[in-house]
């Protein structure tokens, strides 16, 4: 009788260990794929806003002072990602040009600045916020 | 009762299996993060850097900059002549956007400091951690200063008088023995070689002069604060005179040229023309 007691008690125990450890492993390995997504983020955000401006995408679409380079530019950012692109002139916290194709509630951004050096110098500063279609609000 | 002891054991030993694999994980969790957060950061100054290297090539107007970059700082430099003339404006107005703006919003505010007006006092732009040296050269046109360290060995020198004023005389107006090979060639003039080891740590001088009276003027080891250094200072007659400079050293040192920027980087065994007609 007491044998039959232990065995189930050795069995409970180890059930509940297993259980802990399961636990420990998923959340740790949840909190890594969360990390591993931002990461990712992040890489299109400064990827894309590097490759805006090195490629003269900023500086044509504050010449023409439009949002259609930027719209076109953004072809190539991943289909499953939402973005918001925005172009501010110094020292100004309202955007003259932006170009979204979602809303995001928690994101991912990025900024970068750019200089236009005519017609006389200025300076502006890009700004992409990212985050996935899944957890857009 | 020997049963007991059997189970007591086994579970003592179970729970301090899965005690040990639970401080392994949260070992290997802390770590990782420590880790990402160390690559976030590289990344994000390395990108900083970029970030401004690009701009002042919009800025100055120049086609390229050199990005150095060791364990404690990182260096964007340029070798080449302004195509604007005083970019000093430019600069202001850029410095003042870096420092405020910029990098309140890269959450970094008070970590960007540029300086524009002390060239020996601090660097043009640096970060906490990760430094990023600029600089715009506030010496005269016709000053020239290597900035020296005991990396360097030896300093070679040759010079190329102007046909229309060539060199009349030259020679050691003070000179102090030691360590630092100091050798100058001049073509075309009857000043002879000189190879030297000079003091580095006191001021030994050397003069050039041309038959309308101007001068060339080269100072060697200790220059104001900085010792194994080299300063020339002419009248005009490094613009019409072709002057290599090679340094031998084992680290990279900083000069500033003559109507140009700042130039730091790896000048063991370069050459450099400093002045040309």
């Amino acid at each position: 009788m007491r044998g039959i007691f232990f065995s189930i008690d050795a069995i409970l125990a180890l059930l509940l260990a297993l259980s802990i450890s399961a636990l420990i492993m998923n959340t740790s390995s949840r909190l890594q794929a969360t990390t591993i997504a931002d990461s990712q983020l992040q890489k299109i955000a400064d990827d894309s806003l590097v490759s805006m401006d090195k490629s003269g995408v900023l500086g044509s679409s504050v010449v023409a002072n439009s949002a259609i380079p930027l719209k076109e530019f953004a072809r190539i950012i991943p289909g499953n990602v939402c973005y918001r692109i925005a172009i501010y002139p110094q020292s100004l916290s309202t955007p003259m040009i932006a170009q979204e194709n979602c809303a995001c509630r928690t994101y991912s951004i990025s900024r970068r600045s750019f200089v236009l050096p005519e017609p006389g110098t200025a300076i502006y500063l890009a700004e992409m916020r990212a985050c996935y279609k899944g957890t857009s609000g | 009762m020997k049963k007991g002891i059997f189970f007591a054991l086994l579970f003592g030993a179970l729970f301090l299996l899965f005690l040990s694999m639970l401080v392994f994980y949260s070992d290997t969790w802390v770590d990782r993060e420590r880790k990402d957060a160390e690559n976030l950061r590289l990344s994000k100054f390395a990108s900083i850097r970029d970030d401004v290297a690009m701009d002042l090539m919009g800025l100055l107007e120049i086609n390229s900059v050199y990005l150095f970059r060791n364990s404690s700082h990182a260096t964007i430099a340029i070798n080449e002549t302004l195509p604007i003339s005083s970019p000093n404006a430019q600069l202001l107005a850029y410095k003042n956007f870096i420092e405020g703006e910029y990098a309140q919003k890269q959450n970094l505010a008070g970590k960007i400091l540029l300086s524009l007006d002390t060239i020996y006092a601090s660097p043009f732009v640096y970060f906490g951690g990760v430094n990023l040296n600029y600089s715009y050269s506030g010496v005269g046109k016709d000053s020239s200063i290597f900035r020296g360290s005991p990396s360097v060995e030896k300093y070679s020198l040759l010079l190329q008088s102007a046909s229309v004023d060539p060199f009349s005389e030259c020679g050691w107006e003070s000179q102090a023995a030691g360590g630092l090979e100091v050798e100058i060639k001049i073509i075309a003039s009857n000043c002879p070689a000189q190879l030297a080891s000079l003091d580095p740590l006191s001021e030994s001088r050397f003069f050039v002069n041309t038959t309308s009276g101007k001068y060339l003027n080269m100072s060697f080891g200790q220059i104001g604060a900085d010792a194994y250094s080299l300063r020339m200072v002419s009248d005009g007659v490094a613009v019409n005179s072709l002057l290599n400079v090679t340094v031998s050293a084992t680290q990279p040192i900083a000069a500033w040229l003559p109507g140009k920027l700042e130039f730091v980087g790896d000048f063991t065994y370069s050459t450099l023309i400093i002045a040309e007609n």
